[in-house]
């Protein structure tokens, strides 16, 4: 039976003060976890999905809505263009990669999205098994979709009209998978991928019946949206305004729409930091007044130690001990109801966007998370731990 | 041997205290008998090195108590001197062993548990070694008490109204039992109270 023992037995002693201490350093810790947890997982996937690209084009409507929809591929799209804005861009020389995005969609919840082989580019997707689409309705799945819907080379399956499942089936065309893609943590991950043409074709079977000539069907052709990174910095200054004033479509800059985005973010953010600091102030509270209500009833135990030879040095790692443990175990039990947090949580945006959220590895904020614990044990436990430091062990044993 | 010349306390405000000097030469059993107010709980401090000798001598064995340092006399009282307290107080956290084995570990010997087992054994406390001591009755609680005293086989153990709180039964049960652990472990032995009841039983009395 050592110090050590002796402080983590003391602990178990007075369940519900210590199980209140370590409660409450739990919440603000978790709380404060979850939340750089989240901020961290946001700006991760929205870093990699956006910096591959330096404008895109769509309907008018929300600039926001339109990169959501887009890149990030979870809103819907503010509407169609005409192929003919893809072909303009494309002969544009300021532009060296216009990419086109046909969707609207989806197979099991998952987005069909048509468009062509430099997509992959943008985000160095790289093939697993099989090869890149060829022709009209061969598809080529994202690593998640292919894990999730268990869908192997071959096999075939009807896309639902709608990004949500319960559309109604363009059960007369059914796509092939022919190829499935590495696991590359961005957005291609969660999408089934597919040419331009195949778009058309499936929906174009409803409509052609309505068409006068194919050539007319051919000239009314849409896309949804096109992904453009230019050659250098005079596109991005002079490409956007000249679209947004002189055309029916708009341009969208992903960098200055997420930072619009994370300045929404960001004061929801710190007001959950600021609520899981004053949580942990107040468990450092509940952590001292533990502490020093147990050096209370417990001078008589204490003077009792010195008389069977603790040191004063002793009295105090004594004490000081209990407020690390309080505090580390609140730590500990914060870092395991985040991890917790993030799993119940992850499952919402995985179901409804196939995002994952949860970050299981530590961050560098956890580590000073952890300093700040040990900081604010020490400093609930020091004054108790300096009162036994100076215990007068004739006058407590005399009084008891 | 115990040797105690000349002593005297003054708290600060209160008129100086004298005690009487002792010369124990062998390890008989000496009763130090006092009123309440007498000074006998000081006397014990004292001698334990709780309060700090201002005037006169405390020898034990050799050793010169005055002039030990504070940390000194902290592991000379662990090591060598045993106390039994008036009220029986333990670390409640800790079982009956595990408070024997603290009180080792504090006086920086090796954890011998068997031995603190057989200690607690002999003293009739073989069914409540795992027991928390606020369970024990007042007389096992006295047990306890001796025991942790004894454990570190103590050259003085100090017995402060060690039966002022029992009834008569259990009062010459804990006197027979002190002088019974000081005889075989060849230990002093000085009991202080006001408790007349035991005068009878010492040999050796001096009054406060």
């Amino acid at each position: 039976m050592n110090i050590v023992k002796l402080s983590i037995r003391n602990l178990i002693n007075q369940p519900l003060s210590s199980g209140l201490s370590i409660l409450l350093l739990s919440l603000g810790v978790g709380i404060f976890s979850v939340v750089i947890h989240l901020e961290y997982s946001l700006n991760s996937q929205i870093k990699r999905n956006t910096q591959a690209v330096d404008m895109v084009v769509g309907a008018k409507g929300s600039p926001l809505q339109l990169i959501l929809s887009a890149i990030m591929q979870v809103d819907d799209p503010t509407g169609n263009i005409p192929l003919d804005e893809l072909h303009a861009l494309q002969k544009n020389p300021m532009v060296q990669k216009a990419v086109p995005l046909s969707y609207g969609d989806s197979y099991e919840e998952f987005r069909i999205v048509g468009t062509d082989t430099s997509y992959l580019g943008l985000y160095q997707g790289q093939m697993a098994q099989g090869e890149v689409w060829q022709t009209s309705m061969e598809v080529v799945l994202g690593y998640e979709v292919a894990q999730k819907l268990d869908l192997k080379l071959g096999d075939t399956f009807t896309g639902n009209h709608g990004l949500v499942a319960g559309g109604d089936a363009h059960e007369d065309k059914a796509y092939q998978v022919v190829g499935i893609l590495e696991a590359s943590s961005s957005v291609l991950d969660q999408l089934i991928l597919t040419t331009t043409e195949s778009v058309w074709e499936v929906h174009e079977t409803h409509e052609e019946e309505e068409a006068d000539s194919l050539a007319e069907l051919a000239e009314d052709r849409m896309i949804t949206a096109v992904l453009v990174k230019f050659r250098g910095p005079r596109g991005l200054i002079m490409l956007p305004p000249m679209i947004n004033q002189k055309t029916s479509i708009q341009a969208a800059l992903p960098s200055y729409q997420m930072i619009r985005l994370f300045r929404v973010l960001g004061f929801g953010i710190t007001t959950l930091q600021g609520v899981a600091l004053a949580i942990a102030v107040v468990s450092a509270l509940s952590v001292f007044v533990s502490l020093y209500q147990a050096l209370r009833n417990r001078l008589y135990e204490l003077a009792l130690m010195r008389v069977y030879g603790a040191s004063p040095s002793q009295l105090f790692l004594l004490l000081l001990l209990e407020g690390i443990l309080l505090s580390m175990a609140g730590y500990i039990l914060g870092l395991v109801l985040s991890r917790l947090g993030m799993f119940a949580m992850s499952l919402w945006p995985q179901e409804g966007f196939h995002y994952h959220l949860s970050q299981w590895h530590p961050l560098p904020e956890e580590g000073l998370a952890l300093f700040a614990c040990l900081l604010l044990g020490i400093l609930a436990s020091l004054l108790p731990a300096l009162q036994a430091r100076k215990l007068s062990i004739s006058k407590i044993l005399r009084e008891a | 041997m115990l040797r105690i010349k000349n002593l005297q306390f003054h708290y600060p405000g209160k008129e100086p205290m004298h005690f009487p000097d002792i010369d124990l030469p062998t390890v008989d059993p000496l009763l130090v008998l006092g009123p309440s107010g007498s000074g006998k709980t000081t006397f014990l401090h004292l001698i334990a090195g709780l309060l700090r000798i201002q005037t006169g001598s405390i020898e034990l064995d050799a050793t010169a108590l005055q002039d030990l340092s504070p940390r000194k006399m902290d592991a000379y009282r662990a090591r060598h001197m045993g106390i039994v307290f008036q009220k029986a107080h333990f670390i409640q956290s800790l079982n009956c062993l595990e408070n024997m084995l603290l009180v080792q570990n504090l006086a920086g010997k090796p954890s011998r548990r068997q031995e603190a087992q057989a200690i607690l054994e002999s003293l009739g406390l073989k069914t409540k070694i795992r027991e928390k001591p606020h369970r024990l009755s007042e007389g096992e609680k006295q047990r306890l008490n001796i025991a942790l005293a004894i454990l570190n086989e103590p050259r003085l153990i100090l017995a402060d109204e060690p039966t002022s709180s029992l009834d008569d039964e259990n009062c010459h049960i804990v006197l027979d039992l002190l002088k019974h652990v000081s005889e075989k472990n060849q230990s002093h032995l000085l009991v202080i109270t006001h408790d007349q009841r035991v005068k009878e039983t010492f040999s050796q009395h001096i009054s406060l």
